[in-house]
């Protein structure tokens, strides 16, 4: 218990910084790290409270007590005396791993950052060709609909918006193979052999809710926006509606949209998981799934960890592009 | 009028996409090599690690074994040529001649010695030590003959010997594997889980003619439509009934269904009431109920289990009277699967003084565990249905493996529907049924259901020590025919292995029984032409 709350006082003191800091980077970099603190405690804790025990998977249901004692030791689950290690042990040791850089996976005794690392480039190219996607589609989309605003393309595009919303990805990715691999044989079935062919159809399905979502909130933060006086003005002036539309609306009705679309990002990164094992794409979210089933604590706690980095990257990224689409926002003066 | 523009953009896009299509279509099934998919990852390629399905089966084609199983699960000499026992506890096993590692370093005694020695290195923590305990020493003659001393005489030695690949006494961790079998690995590309195999043309039976790529698809949707898309040559994977139905309509396919070797049942807890059970309680009630042999006959007999396999297996089943598969040596085939007769279970449970009663007119309350996959939850959900049908007021409770698996350890489970891997020899029976194999004190065990007979503890361990086939399928006969009386388990089926091929690209492929790609290293060279839609 007093190893608990030594570790807790430990977290409160490494994260009260951050609301007294001025400087807004060193903020955003505490509360990056809080997140990714967090992200990993959580799942380490999980892993430990879930059935399971990777001694036993890893030397099978014959094993002999002393094989099994021994293991454990190995893996730095007990200590010396044989004493199972308490979760906060366990933590710090994966702390200590990873500074040292030498967390070793409990299956197969690699390090789990470089096997990891070998995964990510796949997982970061398949979140960024759905995000793109969904921003040239949900863009495209969502202006489209707002300036036929209750026409038939404006119906059409709200109904295409809504089943994109509603199709989940695993349902929608078979479609989309059956339709572009087996019927047209446009593009490659499964793996990633074929380079960016191979990243289409996986893109296409996890990106296609996203930018169902993003055209309707695009749609409606432009129809709030055009329906200003200023707009309203431009239009008396004589400009043309194109300029109207991007130059002013647009910009103006991003703010929402980009919030959303920040928070989106880790539905995306989650959602690798599913697409990558339906489109056999060898990214991080099989590496997780993998380990998850194995009880292989040190490599999920990787995956998980390289994951949150990664969201609370995009996310911080996109709090500085606030400034840019509105000067009014700008990070140090709200600080 | 831009609006008009964008739209024209768009169609534009779509028609450049559609006209690009035609030009520059996938073309799938023109390799010139084999492509195996797998459906679990390969772990390692050491054949002391190799845990998994894929593993194994990939090892295997590396790492040469002293014996094989051949069709009719009999033990078959591979790298050994012959094997003599000196006596009950010693064999002389002598190798083939002019034997070769990959790296063409000579396959000697000494690697025998060294691979099973290896074992007992409290260090290496492989899954195969406790497996190997019974052997007390491994030595080398000379350069052609090794003995193996068991401690204790263990029938199903040269069984265990076979398919487990012996290894280079010079072999170090993290190296190549250097093994002796058919094929040798080119690239294990574990970015995207792809193997490459590549012929080891020195193979004692000459080398084969094709490369082997293993490639990792879990899910079975888009195995399916590799196959469909001809992407895959062979797949020896889990494929559901109702997908196997789709495949059969595709004509470049062909779909082998050979015996399966593994062992679908209904375990029944038998330990009976707790001693700190409550007496009127309702789990007192069920845990006494089902240590009762007329009520575990009852619930046999309630289940049609030819209908589940009918309906909801397609008929890829086959009904099982014991663990011992039906194409199995040992397998005595006087001895029947138990018939669905309802009206006997009614009688039965009447005998066993368990009476309806109550506002739902029930006898007792039970609950049948199961694992998530949908088949076995379906099936489960037949089970209580049928039970209910008897006055068992049963429910069915679906429970993740790993939480499953802890319970049925701690005995705490009630009716558990579960399946066991390829059983290869009966001696399984010791770890499932004889009272030693109990789990006690956190030590492991099969006998969860904590089946305790003296007469069937005596039968399995004389079955073990014995060497005679014909003795010992009389032996196990006895035994599954107490078994089947008593009823620790409910013997349900025997899936059948489904293996798909292309039969334009591998229309020779002879599949294995027993589960192992042993038929590509005799295959002809495939056909690089790709067949026309």
């Amino acid at each position: 218990m007093s190893s608990w709350c030594i570790f807790i006082v430990a977290l409160l003191l490494i994260l009260s910084p951050i609301s007294l800091l001025k400087s807004p980077l060193l903020n955003r970099f505490f509360s990056l790290l809080a997140v990714v603190i967090g992200a990993t405690m959580v799942v380490s804790l999980g892993m430990r409270l879930a059935p399971g025990d990777p001694v036993h998977y890893v030397l099978g249901d014959q094993a002999l007590e002393a094989s099994k004692d021994s293991l454990a030791k190995e893996l730095r689950l007990r200590d010396l005396s044989g004493k199972e290690l308490s979760f906060v042990e366990q933590y710090s040791s994966f702390i200590k791993g990873l500074l040292r850089n030498d967390l070793k996976s409990f299956v197969s005794g690699k390090n789990t950052f470089s096997a990891a690392w070998e995964k990510l480039p796949y997982t970061v190219a398949l979140a960024l060709g759905a995000m793109l996607v969904a921003l040239v589609f949900g863009t495209l989309f969502g202006i489209f609909a707002a300036a036929f605003f209750h026409r038939w393309p404006d119906h059409l595009l709200s109904i295409f918006a809504l089943i994109g919303i509603s199709l989940p990805s695993f349902f929608l990715a078979p479609l989309l193979l059956i339709f572009f691999s087996l019927t047209l044989k446009l593009l490659p079935i499964s793996g990633a052999e074929d380079g960016i062919l191979s990243l289409i159809l996986p893109s296409l399905s996890l990106g296609i809710a996203l930018a169902a979502m993003l055209a309707r909130l695009i749609r409606a933060s432009l129809l709030e926006v055009l329906s200003e006086d200023y707009i309203r003005t431009a239009l008396a002036k004589g400009l043309r509606p194109r300029d109207i539309v991007i130059k002013h609306a647009l910009r103006n009705a991003l703010v929402p949209i980009v919030t959303i679309f920040g928070l989106q990002c880790g539905t995306v990164l989650c959602g690798t998981v599913i697409t990558e094992k339906i489109f056999n794409w060898p990214g991080l979210g099989l590496l997780l799934l993998d380990s998850i089933y194995r009880f292989d604590m040190p490599q999920v706690q990787t995956c998980v960890l390289l994951i949150a980095i990664m969201y609370a990257f995009i996310n911080t990224l996109l709090d500085f592009f606030y400034g840019l689409i509105d000067p009014r926002i700008n990070m140090g003066k709200l600080q | 009028m831009w609006h008009a523009k964008l739209f024209m953009m768009l169609l534009g896009a779509g028609i450049f996409f559609g006209a690009c299509g035609s030009s520059c279509r996938i073309t799938e099934g023109d390799k010139p090599y084999i492509r195996v998919v797998l459906s679990n990852p390969v772990e390692s390629l050491d054949p002391r690690f190799a845990t998994s399905a894929s593993s194994s089966q990939v090892t295997a084609l590396i790492f040469a074994a002293l014996f094989e199983i051949s069709d009719d699960l009999s033990v078959v000499p591979y790298l050994a040529e012959k094997v003599e026992a000196l006596n009950d506890l010693t064999f002389k096993i002598r190798l083939r001649k002019g034997l070769r590692f990959h790296d063409q370093t000579p396959l000697t005694a000494i690697d025998v010695a060294y691979t099973f020695s290896s074992l007992k290195n409290s260090k290496l923590f492989s899954y195969y030590a406790p497996k190997f305990d019974y052997i007390d020493e491994v030595k080398a003659i000379n350069d052609l003959d090794v003995i193996f001393l068991l401690k204790r005489p263990h029938a199903s030695f040269l069984l265990d010997l076979s398919g487990f690949g012996i290894i280079s006494k010079n072999s170090q961790e993290g190296s190549n594997p250097n093994g002796s079998g058919p094929f040798r690995l080119k690239h294990w590309n574990k970015q995207i889980d792809e193997i490459k195999l590549e012929p080891f043309l020195d193979w004692f039976e000459g080398g084969p003619k094709n490369e082997v790529v293993f490639s990792l698809v879990r899910d079975e949707n888009t195995r399916l439509l590799e196959l469909i898309g001809q992407k895959t040559d062979l797949c020896d994977s889990e494929i559901s009934p109702q997908n196997l139905l789709k495949l059969k309509k595709e004509k470049h396919l062909k779909i082998v269904e050979l015996p399966g070797l593994g062992f679908t049942y209904l375990a029944i807890n038998v330990r009976g009431p707790r001693a700190d059970d409550r007496v009127a309680n309702e789990v007192h009630k069920t845990r006494k109920a089902l240590a009762n042999k007329k009520v575990r006959q009852a619930i046999a007999h309630a289940i049609d289990f030819d209908k589940i396999i009918d309906r909801l297996y397609l008929g890829f089943a086959d009904r099982a009277s014991g663990l011992i598969p039906n194409s199995h040596w040992a397998k005595d085939e006087n001895i029947k699967p138990l018939i669905f007769a309802p009206h006997l279970s009614e009688g039965l449970l009447d005998e066993a003084g368990l009476k309806r009663e109550g506002p739902k007119n029930m006898r007792f309350k039970v609950e049948i565990a199961s694992i998530p996959s949908a088949i076995r939850k379906n099936a489960a959900h037949i089970y209580a249905d049928s039970l209910q049908k008897i006055g068992i007021d049963a429910r069915v409770r679906i429970k993740d493996w790993t939480a499953l698996y802890r319970e049925m350890q701690q005995g705490s489970f009630e009716i558990v529907s579960s399946h066991w891997i390829p059983v290869l020899d009966p001696d399984l029976y010791h770890w499932v049924h004889h009272s030693d194999s109990i789990p006690k004190d956190g030590i492991s065990g099969g006998n969860r259901h904590g089946y305790k007979n003296s007469l069937v503890d005596e039968l399995i361990d004389k079955a073990r020590r014995t060497l005679d086939k014909g003795e010992r399928k009389r032996l196990y006969s006895e035994i599954e025919a107490i078994l089947l009386a008593e009823l620790p388990y409910v013997p349900l089926w025997h899936e059948r292995r489904i293996i798909v091929q292309n039969l334009h690209r591998l229309p020779n492929y002879v599949a294995s029984s027993t589960g192992s790609y042993a038929g590509l290293r005799k295959i002809a060279a495939v056909n690089k032409v790709r067949l026309k839609p």
